[in-house]
């Protein structure tokens, strides 16, 4: 029977040298793996970077991402807002493309059309060609032999939400006998004019010049019964 | 993991910003072009159990050779979704067109009206689809 001081002994014996074999030598310098190198040089560069506390754990990374679309989220309803502001009888919400307008007052508006407006002046070479009234809307469209459109349209205010072509073009502010009118140029050469007349939203829109649509709106009047 | 979570937050950002932007109009549709439309509307109007449906468009005159509008009602259920109810079609050939439908005998719900307006040019067409505010019968 072996001991177990002689049995510590002949393993000891039998498998150091083995162990000693398998120890790298201090002297021989490890090589790193490719892909371990260029981890710890990336980490390096990112240490050296002036924004490096504020991006250094996953958490920050996220909270950096979060605040990043949460400022670009706001921008857009600010721009949005800005142009609320702008014109106070309407709601405007601007895309890319196109424009949705809303009327702001529906306080004072009628639910259906009960009195008729219409262009007083300007007609003279103009026959109409369409006309349509329905429980929210009064339309008449004129049309002249040189091709030219007049198309107005009166509107229930609760009922005015539409959209509008506004394609690469600036909506302005002009004056309609003391009401703020939007005007715009489409991407059609057409001009738009939108005002709240008090009652009901009038929209006006042709492909006459527009000083000749100012001056045309400008004639518009509640027609006497 | 660190990684996966900020993928899959930025994922969420990404796919939630669009309706950032549509909360306030809630009609933007990718690809809304509005090449040959120049204004267009979906309304719905109710009285009682009645509902009426107003789909407006208005294209170019001398450009725009046929319009087609469908409009479909939808009622809100009990998960918030949209549900279809009824649709009618139209088919015209002027510059502008109005869709006027009734709707009659509707049950107590939150109703809104989708608009589907394709204008045609020719041989080139644009789709553009509206809808109108909601409303509780």
């Amino acid at each position: 029977m072996m001991n177990e001081d002689n049995y510590r002994k002949a393993i000891d014996a039998a498998l150091t040298p083995e162990y000693n074999n398998m120890l790298i030598s201090p002297e021989e310098p490890h090589t790193f793996s490719p892909k371990f190198e260029k981890r710890m040089n990336k980490l390096i560069r990112r240490r050296k970077k002036p924004y490096y506390k504020i991006i250094n754990t996953a958490g920050k990374r996220v909270a950096v991402i979060v605040g990043f679309f949460v400022i670009i989220s706001f921008s857009t309803i600010m721009s949005v807002d800005a142009l609320r502001e702008a014109f106070k009888n309407f709601f405007v919400s601007i895309f890319e493309k196109f424009s949705i307008v809303r009327s702001s007052d529906e306080s004072s508006s009628p639910d259906s059309i009960e009195a008729i407006y219409t262009i007083t002046s300007g007609l003279g070479k103009y026959t109409i060609s369409y006309q349509e009234q329905d429980e929210i809307s009064n339309n008449t469209v004129y049309e002249d032999e040189d091709g030219h459109t007049i198309d107005f349209c009166q509107y229930v205010k609760s009922a005015y939400d539409t959209m509008i072509n506004t394609e690469n073009t600036v909506i302005e502010s002009i004056d309609i006998n003391g009401k703020e009118a939007m005007i715009y140029r489409d991407n059609h050469n057409y001009h738009i004019i939108i005002w709240d007349i008090g009652d009901y939203i009038i929209t006006i829109n042709s492909n006459i010049g527009k000083d000749e649509l100012i001056s045309i709106a400008k004639s518009v009047q509640k027609a006497e019964k | 993991m660190k990684r996966v979570l900020t993928v899959f937050v930025v994922t969420i950002l990404f796919s939630l910003l669009p309706f950032n932007i549509i909360a306030s109009a809630a009609e933007d549709e990718p690809g809304t072009r509005f090449q040959y439309i120049s204004s267009c509307s979906s309304t719905l109007t109710t009285s009682g159990t009645t509902a009426t449906g107003i789909s407006k468009v208005t294209g170019y005159n001398g450009e725009t050779t046929k319009i087609v509008i469908t409009q479909t009602l939808q009622r809100k259920n009990s998960y918030g979704n949209w549900v279809y109810v009824q649709s009618y079609s139209g088919t015209y050939y002027y510059f502008k067109a109005t869709l006027s439908k009734t709707y009659s005998n509707l049950s107590s719900g939150t109703y809104r009206l989708k608009s589907v307006f394709t204008v045609y040019a020719g041989s080139n067409s644009e789709t553009v689809t509206k809808y109108s505010s909601e409303k509780t019968i």
